[in-house]
């Protein structure tokens, strides 16, 4: 087994926060270049004008989930040693509820407003504040929603798991959803794209 | 364009060749190190079929069970107020370091379920067999052998449960109660038992 690093002792973890520094820089250059750093280009995703969050995403994760796979089934990375966050079934839906209304009516999700605000945009700044400031009020009133945040607790589950389905028939199934997706996006931005 | 669109039908390409393999292949551990090691792991989780029942355990204990040893994980203070006769007192965290070579049949019981699975996966990582582990240990003791209770319109798996109590209950010095209301039966806490227990002058 060669990964992960921090998992089998190759990095510290100080060594691995000083990686995450570089690979945060690289992710955001990256996110700058694709253009994600404007807010109207994101926002074009729920308006169907411009897909291109989509295929980012989908892109992600089809590259990291063969990845992940192929590099387990090989030998080279220990699975078992990668984090999986647990699953809270309705905080997180609502969580995902709060980051979507944000998304839309910002632009913006928080990696890509650091991008905005980086590269020097206004609004993403003000997104930054607005996100921090969230943060501060969520940190405040956290022992009055303590009992919601932790309810409804399904542990450290995977898809193939909760299913009972292999794992590689669910990589199948989400790499040709994505493909699925790439081509109906394409078809949409031509339909609707400026 | 063209050529973009060149590229992204051969990344597409190479995206479902992985995949249908991934399906075929099935899962992504049968390579890895988590199959060699799930074995292992597998046998030091506790089994289901290594539970034991007070009353079993008080069998073993009235019929001197050749080799038995009992070992009570909880703290001094609470094995200095009660404990399971002949149980040894062995803290969790000496458990690893305590003499268990001599052959025998090892029953294990905590302050709770999770400090008495802890300590079977401590014995068993060991190599301790055979090994018991009794899971609400002092607590069920009291109840069903210091103390057996019958309740009012028993099941027939009740009363069988009762009478097997009380046989060897009154080897303890258990007083066996009929005809209890089961509203007063749920209120039994294991302190309430305890208390009355040493207020009759029950104590090992």
């Amino acid at each position: 087994m060669n990964a992960p690093w921090l998992g089998i002792g190759i990095l510290s973890v100080d060594q691995s926060l000083a990686l995450a520094l570089v690979i945060g820089l690289g992710f955001g250059w990256f996110l700058e270049r694709g253009g994600l750093g404007n807010a109207r280009k994101l926002a074009g995703q729920f308006y169907l004008t411009d897909m291109t969050v989509l295929k980012v995403m989908f892109s992600a994760i089809i590259t990291t989930m063969l990845g992940l796979f192929w590099l387990s089934r090989l030998g080279f990375i220990d699975l078992t040693l990668v984090y999986l966050p647990p699953t809270f079934l309705l905080p997180q839906l609502l969580g995902g509820l709060v980051f979507g209304f944000g998304f839309v009516m910002g632009g913006l999700c928080p990696g890509t407003s650091c991008v905005a605000a980086a590269s020097g945009r206004i609004d993403g700044m003000m997104l930054l504040v607005g996100m921090l400031f969230g943060i501060f009020v969520f940190n405040e009133i956290y022992p009055l929603i303590s009992g919601f945040y932790g309810s409804t607790p399904l542990g450290q589950i995977t898809l193939a798991e909760q299913f009972n389905l292999p794992h590689g028939l669910v990589v199948f199934a989400i790499v040709a959803m994505g493909l699925m997706a790439f081509l109906v996006a394409e078809h949409l931005e031509s339909r609707h794209g400026s | 364009m063209g050529t973009d669109r060149g590229v992204n039908t051969i990344l597409a390409i190479i995206a479902l060749t992985l995949a249908v393999l991934a399906w075929l292949a099935g899962s992504p551990y049968e390579k890895t190190t988590r199959q060699e090691i799930s074995p292992l792991l597998a046998s030091l989780i506790p089994a289901p079929e290594d539970r034991l029942g007070v009353i079993n355990l008080a069998e073993w204990i009235r019929d001197r069970k050749p080799g038995l040893r009992i070992l009570d994980l909880r703290t001094a203070e609470e094995f200095e107020q009660f404990h399971i006769p002949t149980a040894t007192h062995v803290p969790l965290l000496k458990l690893a370091f305590s003499d268990l070579s001599s052959p025998g049949v090892t029953v294990l019981y905590g302050a709770n379920e999770e400090q008495t699975l802890r300590g079977v996966l401590v014995l068993r990582t060991m190599g301790i067999t055979p090994l018991h582990y009794v899971d609400e240990g002092v607590g069920q003791w009291l109840k069903q052998i210091i103390n057996p209770t019958l309740y009012e319109n028993p099941s027939s798996e009740e009363r069988t449960q009762f009478q097997s109590a009380s046989e060897v209950a009154a080897y303890f010095g258990g007083l066996s109660r009929t005809n209890v209301p089961r509203r007063e039966g749920f209120l039994d806490s294991t302190d309430e038992v305890l208390q009355r227990t040493m207020r009759r002058g029950c104590s090992f």
